[in-house]
C-alpha cells in the first residue's frame, strides 16, 4: 500500500495535473457558491470535458470540482443566507449573522480553513482505510456483491427520500433503465425495439446530465420569471459587511478549533462512509454536538464562530470518505460519487477491489488528488473569497443558458451522437416531472449505475449456487440481507414510533 | 392538484407501465428476463402501494406544486428549437442564438440583463466552446449552413 502511495505521488504532481486541479477546484468553488448549482451537477457537467484527458487527470478534475463545490456552498450561506449546496444549510445559522455583524471576512476565512481540515482528514481516512477494505472485498463472492449493491440502493432509497415507497419506486425504475440494450451475458437485445441507437443502452452520463441539468435550468428560469433574481442577492451582499480588523488568527483560533476539528472530522468521515447519509446530515450532527459541548450554547444561531467550524469541518469531511465504499466495493456512498462512477466507467475503469490491483496509479493518484485539492481550495478560498462572492452577482438567465448549452455539447461529445442529445432531453423532462412530484432522483441514478453490477453478480451467484436459496444463506449474504431489510423498515418503524409519541 | 389525487394518478400510471414491462420481459429467455422481471415487479408493487396510499389517505388534501405550463411550453420550445437547429445551422451559431434567446426572453428584453452584456457573453461563451471542444478536445461538433 505505502509503496503505491509514494510512487503515485510523483505521477499526480505533474504540471498538467496540477493545472487541472487548480482550474477544477476554482470552477467547483464557483459552482458551490452559486445557489441552485450543486456538486453533483458540477461533476456531471465536468465529465464530458474529461473524455480526452488521461484518466487520472480527469479524476483529479472531478476531485477538485467535488471538494471545491462543497466548500463553495459556504460562501453563499455566509454572505446571502442561501446555502450554495445542501451541506451548507447549517452554515447559514451562524455565518450570515456574523456577516451582518461585520465579521464576514472572519466567517469566510474560518469556513475555508475548517473545510480544508475536514477535507484533508477525510482524504487521509480514504488513504488508510480503503486499501484494507479493498483487500477484504476481494474475498467477497457474487452473492455478497449482489447484496452489497442492493444494500447501497436500499439505504439511499430509504434515507434520501421523504417516502421509502417512492424512493424504492425510483430505484427500481433506475434498475429497469439499466437493462435496456444488449444483455452482457447472453447477448439478447432487451427493450431496444429494433432501434440501433438503443443497442448499447442509455449511457449513464446522458441520463445523469438530463436528470440533473435540464430541471435545474428550468427551475432557474422559473425563479427569474417569479422575480427571484440576482438583484436580491446583490442587496444581501451589500448588507454583508467586511471589517478588516476581525480576521482568523493562528494564535487565537487554531487552539480553540482543535476539539471541533477532531470531533467534526470523525463525524463527517463516519457519515460519509454510510451510503445515503450525506454532507448535510454530517453538518447537522456536528453542529448539534458543538452546541452541546459549548460553554455558550445560547450564542449558537446568533453568529457563533464555533457553529461554522463544526458545520464546515463536517461537511467537507464527508467528501473523500464517501469514496471509500465506491473504490472498495464499487458502491457509491452518495450522488456525487455515483456520478463519479459514471466518469470512471467512461475511462474503462470499473470501481471495486480489482481496481486497486489493476490500476494502483489511478486509485492512489485519486486519493492524493482528494488531499491536494483541499490545499488548493485553501489558497483560492483564503485569498479569493471576494472574487468568488462576485459570482453571486451573475445574472441567473445567463447562467441557465450556459448550463443548457454545456449540457448539450457535453452529451453530444460523448459519442458524437444527436440521439444522445434527444435522449438527454427526454430524461430532462423525466427529471423535471420527478422534481415537481418530489420524487427523489438519487435512487434512480444509483439504480442506473448499480444495475449492471447487481444483475451480473446475481446471475453469476445463481449459476454457481446449487439452489437459489444459497444467495440468502451464505453467512455474509445473510448478514447483508438483514441489513437491507433493516434499512428498508427502519424509516417505517421510526415513523410509527413518532406517530405513537404524538398520540401519547 | 392535491397530494391524494397525484398519488392516485401516479400509482395507476406506474401500475399500467409496470404491467407492460412485465409482459415485454416474459418474452425474453428466462435468464435474460430475470432482472427486468425483478425490476418491473418492484415498480408494480411500489405503484400499487402508492395507489393504495392515495386511496386510503383522504386527509392529504394539500395542494402540490404544479408546473407552470406556459413557462414549461416556452422553455421546451426554445430548447427543442435549439437542438433541432444544431444539425441544420451548426452548433456554434445555434448556441449563440440560444444564449441570446434565453437572456432576452427571460431577461426582460434588455431590462433585466442588458442587450450589450448578453451579446458579449454569448460571443465569448461561443469562443470558449470552440477553443475547448474543437481545438483542445478535437470533438467534431455538427456544422450547418452557418457555423
Amino acid at each position: 500500500m505505502f509503496e503505491h502511495l509514494v510512487s503515485s505521488l510523483s505521477g499526480t504532481l505533474v504540471f498538467a495535473n496540477l493545472v487541472a486541479m487548480v482550474v477544477s477546484t476554482a470552477a467547483g468553488i464557483m459552482v458551490g457558491a452559486l445557489p441552485g448549482l450543486s456538486a453533483s451537477m458540477g461533476v456531471a457537467l465536468l465529465i464530458p470535458f474529461t473524455f480526452s484527458m488521461d484518466p487520472l487527470t480527469g479524476l483529479l478534475c472531478m476531485a477538485g470540482m467535488y471538494n471545491g463545490a462543497i466548500y463553495g456552498g459556504s460562501i453563499a450561506a455566509i454572505l446571502i443566507n442561501i446555502p450554495g449546496t445542501p451541506g451548507a444549510v447549517v452554515t447559514t445559522f451562524d455565518g450570515n449573522a456574523m456577516a451582518k455583524k461585520g465579521e464576514g471576512r472572519y466567517a469566510l476565512e474560518t469556513a475555508v480553513i475548517c473545510s480544508t481540515v475536514g477535507g484533508a482528514a477525510s482524504a487521509l481516512a480514504l488513504m488508510f482505510i480503503a486499501p484494507y477494505l479493498a483487500a477484504l472485498a476481494l474475498k467477497f463472492g457474487p452473492a455478497e456483491y449482489f447484496w452489497i449493491s442492493v444494500l447501497g440502493l436500499s439505504t439511499i432509497a430509504s434515507f434520501l427520500s421523504g417516502s421509502t415507497v417512492k424512493g424504492l419506486f425510483c430505484a427500481f425504475a433506475g434498475l429497469f433503465i439499466s437493462t435496456v440494450g444488449i444483455d452482457q451475458i447472453s447477448g439478447v437485445f432487451r427493450f431496444t425495439f429494433d432501434n440501433m441507437y438503443l443497442m448499447e443502452g442509455f449511457p449513464e452520463i446522458v441520463v445523469l446530465i438530463g436528470l440533473y441539468s435540464i430541471p435545474e435550468v428550468f427551475t432557474m428560469l422559473e425563479d427569474v420569471a417569479a422575480g427571484k433574481t440576482a438583484a436580491a442577492n446583490n442587496l444581501m451582499l451589500e448588507q454583508a459587511r467586511y471589517k478588516e480588523e476581525k480576521r482568523w488568527t493562528f494564535r487565537q483560533d487554531f487552539k480553540a478549533s482543535i476539539p471541533t476539528w477532531t470531533r467534526s472530522s470523525i463525524i463527517g468521515i463516519v457519515i460519509g462512509m454510510i451510503p445515503g447519509a450525506g454532507s448535510s446530515i454530517a453538518a447537522f450532527i456536528s453542529y448539534k454536538e458543538a452546541k452541546r459541548k459549548s460553554k455558550n450554547p445560547d450564542n449558537f444561531g446568533k453568529g457563533e464562530v464555533e457553529g461554522i467550524r463544526a458545520s464546515e469541518t463536517a461537511n467537507n469531511a464527508v467528501t473523500a470518505s464517501a469514496m471509500i465504499p465506491m473504490l472498495t466495493f464499487g458502491i457509491p456512498g452518495n450522488v456525487v460519487t455515483a456520478i463519479m462512477v459514471g466518469g470512471l466507467l467512461i475511462h474503462g475503469l470499473h470501481p471495486g477491489p480489482n481496481l486497486f490491483i489493476k490500476e494502483p496509479r489511478i486509485v492512489y493518484g485519486l486519493m492524493w488528488g482528494m488531499l491536494l485539492t483541499n490545499f488548493i481550495m485553501l489558497a483560492l478560498g483564503y485569498f479569493g473569497s471576494r472574487f468568488f462572492a462576485k459570482c453571486l452577482k451573475m445574472p441567473t438567465v445567463i447562467l441557465a443558458a450556459a448550463i443548457g448549452v454545456l449540457s448539450t455539447v457535453g452529451t453530444y461529445s460523448l459519442n458524437n451522437s444527436m440521439f444522445d442529445v434527444y435522449s438527454m432531453l427526454c430524461f430532462g423532462v423525466v427529471g423535471l416531472v420527478m422534481r415537481k412530484m418530489k420524487l427523489p432522483i438519487a435512487p434512480a441514478v444509483l439504480g442506473i449505475i448499480l444495475g449492471p453490477l447487481a444483475e451480473t453478480e446475481l446471475r453469476r451467484a445463481l449459476m454457481i449456487a446449487d439452489s437459489p436459496i444459497e444467495i440468502f444463506t451464505r453467512p455474509l449474504s445473510f448478514f447483508l440481507f438483514l441489513l437491507t431489510l433493516l434499512s428498508l423498515f427502519y424509516p417505517v418503524f421510526k415513523a410509527r414510533l413518532a406517530a405513537r409519541g404524538t398520540k401519547a | 392538484m392535491t397530494q391524494r389525487k397525484q398519488d392516485i394518478i401516479f400509482g395507476a400510471v406506474g401500475t399500467a407501465i409496470s404491467l407492460v414491462v412485465l409482459w415485454l420481459s416474459v418474452q425474453y429467455p428466462s435468464d435474460s428476463a430475470l432482472f427486468p422481471l425483478l425490476s418491473a415487479s418492484g415498480i408494480f408493487v411500489c405503484s400499487l402501494a402508492i395507489l393504495a396510499m392515495g386511496i386510503r389517505n383522504k386527509e392529504a388534501t394539500g395542494k402540490v406544486e404544479g408546473i407552470n405550463l406556459r413557462s414549461a411550453a416556452l422553455f421546451g420550445a426554445v430548447l427543442l428549437l435549439y437542438v433541432l437547429s444544431i444539425e441544420k445551422a451548426g452548433f456554434f451559431s445555434s448556441s449563440f442564438f440560444f444564449v441570446m434567446a434565453v437572456s432576452m426572453l427571460w431577461g426582460g428584453f434588455g431590462k433585466g440583463v442588458s442587450l450589450r452584456f448578453s451579446l458579449l457573453f454569448a460571443a465569448l461563451f461561443t469562443v470558449f466552446l470552440y477553443i475547448t471542444f474543437v481545438k483542445i478536445f478535437t470533438v467534431p461538433l455538427p456544422k450547418g449552413f452557418l457555423l
